[in-house]
């Protein structure tokens, strides 16, 4: 036998083999992911946590104004964090259970040289969806950025528990996946019970801002969708269309963390 | 327009995919379900995926890596069934020649995608190697050791098979 014969030999072996998907179970499953998408995602350029995880924002006002020195901006609240990082990068911690002052919270992200638009219980985003920055909004918070396996939940009360969702987080991720997988799941819970996100300021391109919709642990607690945070990346012109309703997304789980 | 295009695509190089991912996996029913996650990935994707130079290419190094991911998600889960160990010729083996699967089975990872990709896509020497990111001549030294051990192993069953 020579080469050709070998490989013809493999080659005659599989002619029997054929592919039994019909092509439209392919293009079912792609245009549902893609629906899931868009609602989960805010038109693809959003961020949802796909935890429930909802932390606590509204009065009692306990922010501090903010100290910045230089182009450092270390803001250490109950609420939340803002860090700026020797690579340029600034990491924003979420408390639950504690109230957040976005105007607060939007002006040191500005010190921090993030322009952005926070928003509670009101999720914003362009009318235009073409105004959706999406390929820059992963820049701006990307994947590099982000642990390499993020903790599935806090304050689960078993294992069993932790283990089930972790798997439904996957198999939510799976769903997701595309050639660009993961754009949910940015906002990481910390083992700490605070919610991480690492933004990257140099990467925003120029007169745009972050639009960021919050909501409150006890807003709308008849709404199936598990999403607590939603962001977007805007031109700052950018009419914006916004909405009460708590945005499409993952479901919440069970036995969902308050 | 574009879903026909896709379609089209679709139709012409289904079997060859999954013949490849087979050749590959071992597994009948694993190769299915990831050549469909491919083309699926590629319908999300295809306008870009279009424009790939060998998108048939991406479609099977797109389940080989889809096949990376799920065994390491199940690696995490359970303790449990290993499709690297699954008997090639009990895999649902009815559409494909299980001496072969055994023989294919045989070969280091590297040299089964080699062949894979020669064979069942008819790639060149170049496009091969861009496919699994390794040099021109490392694909030819692969191919060369795989046709080797394939001749030996697919000599023996014939012999075998004359002797009966």
């Amino acid at each position: 036998m020579n080469d050709e014969d070998v490989l013809g030999t493999v080659r005659d072996a599989m002619t029997g083999v054929h592919m039994r998907t019909p092509v439209q179970a392919l293009v079912a499953a792609g245009r549902s992911r893609r629906r899931r998408r868009i609602g989960g995602v805010a038109a693809g350029a959003a961020l949802a946590t796909g935890l429930a995880l909802t932390p606590a924002i509204g009065s009692p006002q306990v922010n501090a104004p903010p100290v910045a020195t230089g182009n450092e901006v270390h803001m250490h609240l109950a609420a939340f964090s803002v860090d700026t990082n020797p690579d340029g990068t600034v990491t924003v911690k979420l408390t639950k259970s504690e109230s957040l002052d976005p105007e607060i919270m939007q002006r040191t992200l500005a010190q921090a040289g993030i322009p952005a638009q926070i928003t509670i219980n009101k999720w914003c985003g362009p009318s235009d969806p073409s105004q959706n920055l999406t390929e820059d909004f992963e820049k701006v918070i990307g994947e590099a950025n982000q642990p390499a396996e993020p903790p599935a939940t806090v304050n689960t009360p078993s294992a069993q528990d932790k283990k089930a969702k972790l798997e439904k987080r996957q198999d939510l991720k799976k769903q997701e996946n595309s050639e660009k997988p993961e754009t949910i799941e940015k906002l990481h819970e910390q083992p700490d019970g605070r919610a991480m996100l690492v933004i990257t300021p140099s990467a925003m391109p120029p007169a745009t801002k972050l639009v960021i919709g919050m909501r409150t642990p006890d807003y709308q607690p008849d709404s199936p969708s598990s999403i607590a945070v939603m962001m977007s990346l805007v031109p700052n012109d950018a009419p914006l269309t916004c909405s009460t309703d708590v945005p499409v997304g993952p479901p919440r789980e069970s036995s969902s963390t308050s | 327009m574009e879903h026909l295009k896709f379609e089209d695509f679709y139709q012409e190089n289904r079997d060859a995919c999954l013949r490849a991912v087979l050749a590959t996996t071992g597994d009948r029913q694993l190769a299915e379900d990831l050549v469909a996650e491919a083309f699926t990935r590629a319908w999300m994707s295809w306008r870009r995926v279009s424009r790939h130079p060998a998108p048939h290419a991406w479609i099977v190094r797109v389940a080989l890596n889809t096949r990376v991911t799920w065994w390491r998600r199940r690696r995490h889960e359970v303790a449990l069934t290993d499709h690297e160990t699954v008997n090639p010729a009990m895999a649902d083996g009815i559409d494909v020649d299980p001496t072969l699967l055994v023989a294919l089975r045989r070969l280091p990872q590297r040299q089964r995608e080699v062949v894979a990709l020669r064979v069942f896509l008819d790639l060149d020497t170049e496009t091969t190697a861009r496919t699994l990111g390794i040099a021109p001549g490392t694909v030819t030294a692969h191919l060369s050791r795989a046709v080797a051990t394939l001749r030996g192993d697919l000599a023996t069953v014939n012999s075998q098979e004359g002797e009966r």
